[in-house]
């Protein structure tokens, strides 16, 4: 441990901080290399790259309080690390010496290169650190630097990156964002802890000729500090809320591939901006309760979530009640039963069991749907809900669709005036003539649309578009470069079909891949939320009618967590329940009970504060608004007193005001209370203050006060900690 | 996989029906007649929901539904019979047989069959059992555990398991050939040889403890006798029929061929393994093949033959080759490496870094599976890093960028270096793979020098002296002194190590040893200045054989430039091409400026090279462009 005779070891509350601040060095070196371990596997034993690590750490300590200066120090690592090279070299060069061809030393020179590295960086850093305050400094900005690179794969929304954000979120059953936060978070708490231990008026520093701390002028207290912390702290909280907030409407929303959740007629959940947000994020696992060996879209499945078919002028949007009636746009947890019609051409029923992974406002399943039912939550900590499906599925072959007419008989005029309502941009019905006067049939002509944008789309999550208020979003596409996603190939198709006579509208949910499928479980994700077009078909029904573009220029296509797959598939307990439907009791005792937030205790805990800094303010700027000078004096000098206490500097228990005053200006090198005088005056005096001498007072004491650095002023004037005080009944 | 399928299914099957005859016989009492087939539909009524089913009569209709490959119907109908009785021993049976045998899901399938072990002994006591169907059925409950146990890479618990088989007094016939299946992975071989013998001398399953006694001896160096015994378990499969499965055997008498330099038989072998219904749907036969090519620059070759595995595998739905990604991903990733894709390399083998691999039933290991990767992926980094350095840029913030992201993966390339280093010498043995072994290394040998200049080179040359004397292979012999070259050349004694290069490059076969060729000449092409008359022939050969490799170890292609503008020159000053003042360059690159735009022509002297054109406005873009036409080779 540090040398005793050390001038600024002198006291033992200087050693007892050294052993503080060490130990602290100690946890910070042990998590940077555990991290770095982990981040790019090292291989190195944990227990042998730690221990000599934690001994440089105390002996660095130990030689920055020696006799030993600069260039000693230089020489020392020099001499053991050239001393190592040697010993080395010298084993390396003489095979013989070490078992003949075997590679084992190699092996364990790697790993001792490992560790002399970490030794002397660790080493160096320490004794560094104990004679120069900038190191403190340095230190947090790597590591800073570091966390900024660790997270950065996060870029793009790809918040399950790296994969223990993942398995993190899951094991406790939180969202890739908050652990995000809370790992953000926890990084910030360190660096300001270390920071502030690192940077306190109480570290002694073992160079004597430089000053002491950063608060060398001012010699702030710790309370002062703590303001600092406090106000960084309610920053970091306030951003993270925004963080929170805006990654949240932006994954739940718009953005997750363009398609969010909105189910109010007359809104559209499609995005047309940008389909960025399209995240790894598990959104549900979906089991085919039996083989559905007829899928037409084989290896692909669409499982419809809600259908579009009004046009309002711009874009199309979900239709009021009467339209869409197979959509029935229920939540998750409502039951729904259908009767199963006569007549199953081209259809066959498929069950499906949903086990939601994250929130969803709609139920979804593959069309059509005849019987939702809800499903006992195998695991509660990592399923939100569950639902079983029943539905009438496609089973007809794409090949024999040619030979259908479109449209439905029974529809009235309205019915098909609404699904056939075409763009008012002649444009469109242009192009679609066009590319379809070779075409017969209605299907031909749709085919050929589809074709002819799969050779000519270029798939691309940012378009980049601009498109004025109330303009077409989707005219940029098809009639400019063609680049576009999901969201505009269906729009374009639509406003086509619906030109040639074909009833049309616009599908969302899922699409997903089979062959990534394990048994019959499907993990989706947020990527694969789409929207597609579709047509009615005469006997059959709504037919998806999708673009699979042959030039891509960005995709957010990634491969199935397979490992999740199979951890969910585990958790699925066979003896699965259906359960009754839910009463209207149930989602009352739901509404009552909401368990609070993070985000809402957040916004309570950060309400406090701003109403204690109110508090704060209107004390230290009421002087301005006193009636006589007696009282301006006297609410001066209490201004004054509540900022001297944001630096630590109260009035010790039996001191008068004189006192203060003078220790004041002993510890200050200034007098900042040369109104206790008058305040005295005020408070006991026969003669009153004038109005003259209460200001030439303030003026002098402002001008002292000015003085201090800007940021100090910042922080005691904002400090919520004198608010406190007041509200405590302590004396001013 | 298919074996077992095979063996259980009528197992099972017949299980099922006679026990569910025979209960629902004595539940309705009916007299069923077992041999009669007209009573089984009365049990299986379509009609009838499946909510008023018995669990017994929901477990026949899923054997027989698994007969008719409706996998999932049946495992729905599994399900539900486990919902109605928790504590029925068949269904939990029959579901741990389809997650072992048809979709992969070891740890279920041992969750199934571990349930259905407890169900048995609450229902029939603690062994032993003298009753035939008991012992029978324990029997076989105790042949899934181990078996799943195998699959989970658990050797020590299976080797348990049949332990306890054979306490009881079980014997099957494949009992010799896992029990020594599992010794070999528990690195007892002369065991598994003793326990596959006397298996043979006892009458058990001909065709695979033949098979898998061929493994233990080629892996104990006796190739020859290993081969003899491949031809007699070839011909016992293909006696078999249907039922055979010659493509096992065959596939390891290719990996013995391959270890004795015969690649052609090895080759052979492979293509006929692969062109068989039980072979093409294995990993191995196709993995070995495009190793195969991919050592002898046959880049198409290898990648059909990862094309035709994949196409294969589609084929059945239920699975969806989880199991066998890291490998697939590793073949791709070197054929892309090669071919010059090299942001396909590196995407493919991160990917087979992450993908988790059982190896229960191949001969290779975790510890090998991953040094082959991480040596792949610095190759991948190092090439990452030379194409950055040698693509032109149109500003100092693009180069810089550049910079920034090729020290990034120089930094990479090292790094995966030093770890595949700390693999192979740490945990597998003293880098045994340094041997030349393809049975149970994934190594690139032609390569692998890479990765051993960093050794120091007494240390290695001590090693290789040894390795020579032990290793009787001519062609393995040229193999160790072309790392020991390599290692001289880039860091010790150079005149010694350029006297062994030219040894070595005239002990090379065509077309067997192109990889190792190139990579030699790569290496020479370091210790030369571009400007050299022996650089310029040796990077014409390079370019002939593997011209993305050239790119790829930052080397540059010497070339005559007819520009009248003078424009290209600094272009091509961070581009894989070297500006040369010679009239009898192979290459030429002439560059015209027509009214608003340039036209740029690229011509090699070379044979099989076509002539590349290209007409643009921007100099930069269109140079990149030409390094990728003349660096990369089409991946199918």
């Amino acid at each position: 441990m540090p040398a005793v005779s050390h001038p600024q070891l002198s006291s033992p509350q200087q050693r007892r901080f050294v052993v503080v601040v060490v130990l602290l060095r100690c946890l910070l070196v042990a998590g940077v290399l555990m991290t770095l371990r982990w981040v790019i596997n090292l291989s190195t034993p944990a227990v042998l790259l730690l221990i000599p690590s934690l001994l440089a750490v105390l002996g660095g300590t130990r030689i920055a309080f020696s006799r030993l200066r600069g260039r000693g120090l230089v020489m020392l690592v020099m001499i053991a690390a050239v001393a190592y090279v040697a010993l080395k070299s010298l084993l390396l060069s003489f095979p013989r010496w070490i078992g003949g061809g075997s590679f084992q030393l190699l092996d364990l020179f790697w790993h001792l290169d490992t560790i002399v590295t970490a030794l002397i960086i660790t080493f160096l850093s320490t004794v560094l650190f104990w004679r120069a305050r900038w190191v403190a400094t340095a230190e947090a900005l790597l590591f800073s630097a570091g966390c900024i690179t660790l997270f950065s794969t996060h870029r793009n929304f790809r918040l399950d990156l790296p994969r223990a954000i993942n398995d993190i979120s899951w094991y406790f059953g939180l969202t890739p964002l908050s652990t995000l936060i809370i790992f953000a978070g926890g990084c910030l708490t360190i660096l300001i802890a270390y920071f502030l231990c690192a940077s306190s008026p109480k570290r002694p520093i073992a160079r004597l000729d430089l000053p002491l701390t950063i608060f060398a002028r001012t010699r702030a207290s710790r309370l002062s500090t703590s303001a600092v912390s406090a106000i960084a702290a309610v920053t970091a909280v306030m951003l993270g809320i925004q963080v929170y907030r805006q990654y949240n409407i932006a994954a739940g929303s718009r953005l997750a591939n363009g398609v969010g959740q909105e189910d109010s007629a007359g809104l559209s959940p499609l995005g047309f901006h940008s389909a960025l947000g399209s995240t790894n994020q598990p959104a549900a696992l979906v089991r085919l309760e039996g083989d559905y060996s007829e899928n037409p879209f084989s290896p692909m499945m669409y499982l419809r979530e809600g259908a579009l078919s009004d046009f309002n002028g711009t874009e199309i949007v979900i239709a009021k009640e009467g339209y869409d009636p197979d959509v029935p746009r229920l939540m998750p947890e409502q039951a729904f039963d259908l009767e199963a019609p006569n007549d199953r051409t081209g259809r066959t029923e498929v069950v499906q069991s949903v086990y939601l992974l994250a929130d969803h406002k709609l139920a979804f399943a593959l069309d059509y749907p005849l019987r939702y039912a809800r499903l006992k939550n195998p695991n509660p900590g990592r399923f939100k809900r569950a639902y079983r499906a029943v539905s009438l599925a496609p089973a007809f072959t794409l090949a024999a669709l040619e030979a259908f007419e479109v449209g439905d008989p029974s529809w009235t005029p309205e019915v098909l005036q609404h699904y056939l309502e075409p763009h008012s941009d002649s444009r469109y019905s242009e192009m679609a003539f066009r590319l379809t006067e070779d075409a017969a049939s209605p299907i031909a002509k749709a085919q050929l649309i589809v074709e002819y944008l799969n050779a000519n789309t270029i798939y691309t999550l940012t378009p980049k578009h601009e498109v004025e208020k109330g303009a077409d979003p989707v005219a940029p596409y098809l009639f400019g470069d063609m680049r576009g996603y999901c969201v505009h190939f269906a729009h374009a198709m639509v406003y086509m079909f619906r030109a040639l006579g074909i009833p049309a509208r616009i599908g969302t949910g899922y699409l997903t891949d089979l062959s990534q499928a394990r048994d019959g479980h499907i993990l989706l994700r947020m990527s694969d939320r789409h929207a597609w077009s579709e047509i009615y078909i005469t006997g059959i029904g709504w037919v998806p009618f999708d673009l699979q573009p042959q030039q891509v220029e960005s995709h957010a296509d990634t491969e199935v967590d397979m490992h999740l797959l199979e951890e969910l598939m585990g958790m699925i307990d066979p003896a699965e329940e259906i359960l009754p439907r839910p009463t209207g009791d149930d989602r009352e005792s739901e509404a009552q009970w909401p368990v609070p937030s993070l985000d809402s205790i957040l916004i309570v805990i950060a309400g406090c504060l701003l109403v204690l800094v109110a508090i704060k303010v209107w004390f230290v700027e009421r002087w301005r608004f006193a009636s006589s000078p007696n009282r301006r004096i006297r609410w001066w000098y209490q201004r004054v007193t509540l900022l001297l206490g944001e630096m630590g500097m109260v009035r010790a228990f039996g001191e008068t005001r004189s006192e203060f005053r003078e220790r004041i200006s002993r510890t200050l090198g200034y007098d900042p209370l040369s109104t206790t005088p008058l305040f005295l005056r005020s408070c006991y005096g026969r003669s009153l203050v004038s109005e003259a001498e209460s200001r030439h007072a303030i003026r002098s004491d402002r001008s002292i006060l000015d003085a201090r650095p800007r940021w100090l002023r910042i922080c005691t004037y904002l400090s919520p900690g004198g608010a406190l005080r007041v509200l405590m009944g302590k004396p001013l | 996989m298919s074996c077992l399928a095979k063996r259980l299914s009528p197992f099972l099957l017949l299980l099922c029906t006679l026990g569910v005859i025979v209960r629902s016989a004595a539940l309705h009492g009916q007299v069923l007649d077992p041999f009669d087939p007209f009573d089984i539909p009365q049990l299986l009524d379509p009609s009838q929901n499946d909510e008023e089913k018995s669990p017994d009569e929901l477990v026949l209709e899923a054997a027989f539904l698994m007969e008719d490959k409706r996998l999932l119907d049946a495992r729905t109908k599994l399900l539900k019979a486990l919902r109605k009785d928790p504590a029925h021993l068949r269904a939990h049976l029959m579901l741990g047989g389809y997650y072992l045998v048809h979709v992969g899901h070891f740890r279920l399938a041992l969750r199934y069959v571990t349930r259905a072990q407890e169900i048995f002994v609450e229902q029939n006591g603690p062994p032993p059992y003298t009753d035939t169907i008991l012992k029978s059925e324990h029997s076989h409950i105790l042949y899934l555990l181990s078996q799943i146990n195998l699959d989970l890479d658990k050797y020590e618990e299976a080797l348990k398991l049949l332990d306890e088989y054979s306490s009881w007094g079980y014997y099957a016939t494949w009992y010799p050939a896992s029990r020594a299946w599992i010794l070999m992975k528990l690195g007892k071989l002369d065991e598994a040889i003793r326990v596959a013998r006397l298996g043979l001398l006892a009458g058990a399953d001909f065709g695979r403890t033949v098979n898998i006694l061929g493994i233990l001896l080629s892996m104990n160096g006796n190739s020859k006798e290993a081969l003899d015994i491949f031809r007699q378990a070839i011909e016992y499969e293909f006696s078999q029929g249907i039922q055979g499965q010659p493509a096992t055997p065959l596939n390891n008498s290719g990996e013995v061929y391959k270890e004795a330099f015969l690649e052609e038989k090895a080759e052979s072998s492979w293509l006929r393994a692969t062109s068989l219904p039980d072979g093409c749907e294995h990993v191995l036969p196709s993995l070995n093949l495009a190793l195969l090519y991919i050592e002898q620059l046959n880049l198409s070759g290898a990648t059909q033959a990862m094309n035709n595995f994949e196409s294969c595998v589609a084929q059945y739905p239920l699975r969806n080759g989880e199991e066998h990604r890291a490998l697939v991903k590793l073949a791709r990733g070197r054929i892309a490496l090669l071919s010059g894709h090299i942001g396909t390399a590196l995407d493919a083998l991160n990917d087979a870094l992450a993908r988790r691999q059982w190896f229960g039933k191949i001969g290779t290991n975790q510890e090998d599976l991953e040094a082959a990767i991480l040596v792949s992926l610095a190759q991948a980094n190092r090439a990452m890093a030379n194409l950055l350095d040698q693509r032109a840029t149109s500003g100092p913030l693009e180069t810089l960028q550049h910079m920034l992201q090729s020290a990034h993966h120089r930094l990479a390339a090292w790094w995966y270096r030093r770890r595949a280093r700390q693999v192979l010498m740490g945990r597998l043995n003293d880098f045994e793979d340094l041997e030349i072994r393809n049975t149970d290394s994934l190594l690139e040998y032609p390569t692998l020098g890479e990765l051993l200049r960093d050794i120091p080179s007494s240390h290695l040359s001590q090693r290789i002296g040894d390795m020579l004397i032990r290793d009787k292979r001519p062609e393995a012999a040229v193999v160790y002194r072309s790392y020991l070259a390599e290692n001289l050349m880039a860091g010790g004694d150079r005149a010694k190590g350029i006297e062994l290069f030219g040894n070595v490059m005239a002990s090379l076969r065509p077309r067997f040893d192109d990889l190792l060729r190139v990579h030699l000449l790569l290496t020479r092409l370091e210790m030369l200045s571009p400007t050299s008359a022996e650089y310029q022939t040796i990077a014409g050969d390079i370019f002939s054989y593997a011209r993305p490799e050239l790119r790829s170890h930052g080397h540059r292609l010497p070339v005559v430039v007819e520009d009248p503008s003078g424009e290209l020159t600094s272009v091509l000053a961070r581009s894989p091409f070297q500006p040369i003042d010679s009239s009898e360059a192979d290459f030429i690159i002439k560059l015209q400026k027509t009214d608003d735009s340039w036209r740029m022509e690229f011509s090699s002297l070379r044979k099989n090279f076509a002539t590349v054109r290209l007409q643009g406005t921007d100099l930069v873009e269109m140079v990149n462009k030409l390094s990728d036409e003349v660096f990369q080779l089409p991946l199918i």
